[in-house]
């Protein structure tokens, strides 16, 4: 699994992004335990300090809690706080860019709108 | 104690201290074959060649070569230069007082035979072996660990100052002993001197070589403590 | 969080040459630090500076709280694998591993023989006639096995892909169950810079770098475009390298990028990329044009 981090970017924050996709896909429950940061080490050959600041991270945002003795949590309500996030980056991300590209090619507005109409039709 | 027991064990894995009684060995043996072929030739005279030279090299060539194979490598491994001071002169001790043993063995069993059935004075020497086992004893290991100390001392001088140092060095003791040795002649104190030598038993000369010996290891010490490994 | 080495301007002349100028710099317990630098910039001389096998021309060096030197509570805690090391004559690997159990007080000897098999030591063959890569492999059996608080490994990445990747794994595997300080010298960064914590890079005797491993990765960036639309990009900010192929201009600036500064890049139709820690300490690195790049870092 080593390939899928990339070391240009701080690996940390990939860690936390991980957890957080995860969270979203339904992998990990709410107040399920998540791996520990000597796993999350091994798994990926990186040093346990920087799994440990991408959980922290999360622990930090309130995604992940620590049960003491026994490891990091998926707090309840994470989900739905990861979605919001993700709604407010989805016009960044996507609507944006998928402008500007249209423009780029020339696209029309009225196009762009037909087309999204075009694509929800679609099961 | 355990790193000097440490250093010691490194200095008997490399087994070059082993290679002494074989070469020794080696040596003793070709000399005894000339002087069979010279017996069977006629010739009648007993002969001395004196094996203890020989062993006199071959320590002070180990103690200059101790020290190449394992000083960098001891030090690299985190040993103190003290602990390897100390466990290669316990090493040293230890192979003198075996080959001091050995030789006086030998000896005796030379007196034994009559020289080997061939009048080969090798081991035993006259005036150098005068005296009770025990002076023979000390002489034998007083003059091998004195040579190796000195090898030790000059290999000591290398490892601190590097080839041009111990170049420097040597030159400089070559210019000394040469004005020395012009003095001495100059002054005619040779005769005097050898007078005054000659009064002492070989027993007593070597116990002289022990406080030399002393000095040679105090120098080695002191040098490797501000060697680099 | 204990401080286990600590070198305050530090320095190590050689005659004319500075090998070692004024560093200061504190390594704390139970870290993997990575000492990265071009060959010849310093970093085995600092090694040996730590291990006292060399002698300080300046400065103050103290490892575990004294001075190392012919000190055996600071030595033996201290495993030190140097490039190509040699070993006395006649010895064979497993002569090496052997006496490495004398020399090393908190040796594994079972974990030792786990690591020989698996890095397929040939441990009756001479040390002398084994190749570089497989020497390199004995230096990490017998620095892993030792477990010593502070393990040194000095370019120990002469392997081939597979023995790197098996060092990566057990050095991570054993840090994680026996925690110490390690710390690994190389000029070949990009591999092993996930498993650092803490960075110290050494260019010409010079400390640059002091930092974690994770802060330098969002160090710099590199905006490909236009030279037009480039140059907007680059006012204000730092320039640490450069490139132009044709008509397409690609500059290596100090910073971040927020999202508004991405959206622009975007409209502008410039390509903003992550730089590498090697890319970065490449830009960083001994050539006089970017000393001024490298004071502002």
């Amino acid at each position: 699994m080593e390939y899928l981090i990339d070391e240009n970017r701080p690996i940390f924050v990939q860690i936390a992004e991980r957890i957080e996709e995860d969270i979203l896909a339904g992998r990990l429950a709410e107040e399920e335990q998540v791996p520990s940061t000597n796993q999350f080490a091994a798994l990926y050959q990186i040093n346990p300090a920087t799994a440990a600041k991408g959980v922290n991270l999360l622990v930090d945002q309130g995604i992940l809690y620590k049960k003491r003795g026994l490891g990091m949590f998926v707090a309840t309500g994470s989900r739905e706080r990861l979605m919001e996030k993700r709604r407010e980056l989805f016009f960044e991300q996507y609507v944006v860019a998928m402008l500007r590209e249209a423009t780029r090619l020339g696209i029309e507005e009225e196009q762009v709108i037909e087309m999204i109409q075009k694509g929800a039709k679609v099961p | 104690m355990n790193a000097v027991r440490t250093v010691i064990k490194m200095h008997t894995s490399t087994l070059t201290w082993f290679f002494l009684p074989s070469a020794l060995l080696i040596q003793f043996l070709s000399t005894l074959i000339v002087i069979l072929m010279i017996r069977f030739f006629g010739g009648k005279t007993p002969i001395y060649p004196g094996g203890l030279v020989s062993i006199c090299v071959l320590m002070f060539l180990l103690g200059i070569v101790s020290l190449n194979d394992t000083f960098s490598f001891a030090l690299g491994w985190s040993c103190r230069r003290t602990d390897y001071v100390l466990g290669t002169t316990v090493m040293a001790v230890a192979v003198s007082a075996v080959a001091a043993v050995l030789w006086l063995l030998f000896s005796r069993l030379e007196i034994v035979t009559g020289g080997w059935g061939v009048e080969l004075h090798y081991f035993h020497l006259p005036y150098l072996n005068d005296g009770s086992l025990i002076e023979q004893l000390c002489i034998y290991f007083v003059v091998i660990a004195n040579m190796y100390f000195l090898g030790f001392v000059i290999g000591s001088i290398y490892r601190r100052f590097g080839r041009a140092g111990t170049l420097i060095f040597l030159l400089i003791v070559f210019l000394l002993m040469s004005i020395f040795s012009f003095v001495w002649t100059y002054l005619r104190w040779w005769g005097a001197f050898f007078h005054w030598f000659s009064q002492f038993t070989a027993f007593e000369l070597a116990l002289l070589l022990l406080p030399l010996t002393a000095f040679y290891l105090l120098v080695s010490y002191l040098l490797l403590r501000r060697a680099v490994a | 969080m204990s401080t286990i080495v600590e070198a305050e301007c530090l320095t190590k002349r050689f005659g004319d040459l500075t090998a070692i100028d004024s560093i200061s710099f504190s390594l704390e317990a139970g870290k993997i630090y990575g000492l990265l630098g071009r060959n010849g910039s310093g970093k085995t001389t600092l090694l040996r500076l730590l291990t006292a096998q060399l002698f300080a021309t300046g400065g103050t060096l103290l490892v575990f709280g004294e001075q190392p030197y012919e000190n055996r509570r600071v030595l033996s805690q201290i495993c030190f694998m140097k490039e190509n090391q040699t070993y006395p004559k006649r010895w064979r690997v497993g002569d090496v591993l052997a006496m490495a159990a004398s020399f090393f007080p908190r040796w594994d000897a079972d974990y030792a023989s786990v690591l020989s098999k698996d890095f397929q030591l040939p441990l009756t063959r001479k040390v002398r006639t084994l190749s570089r890569g497989t020497l390199s492999a004995v230096g990490i059996v017998v620095g892993l096995a030792s477990r010593a608080p502070l393990t040194i490994f000095d370019e120990p990445l002469g392997l081939d892909v597979v023995a790197r990747s098996l060092f990566y794994e057990r050095l991570l595997d054993d840090y994680v169950e026996h925690p110490r300080t390690i710390l690994v010298s190389t000029h070949l960064i990009d591999e092993v810079s996930r498993l650092l914590e803490q960075v110290l890079v050494l260019d010409q005797g010079r400390l640059i770098i002091d930092e974690e491993a994770e802060a330098l990765r969002s160090r710099a960036f590199t905006v490909t475009g236009s030279a037009s639309q480039v140059a907007t990009f680059t006012a204000g900010r730092t320039q640490i390298g450069g490139e132009q192929f044709g008509s397409l201009v690609s500059a290596t600036l100090l910073g971040n990028v927020d999202a508004g500064e991405r959206r622009q890049a975007a409209a502008l139709g410039l390509e903003l990329t992550p730089v590498s820690l090697q890319q970065l300490m490449i830009h960083l690195t001994s050539t006089a044009s970017h000393r001024k790049a490298r004071e502002s870092v």
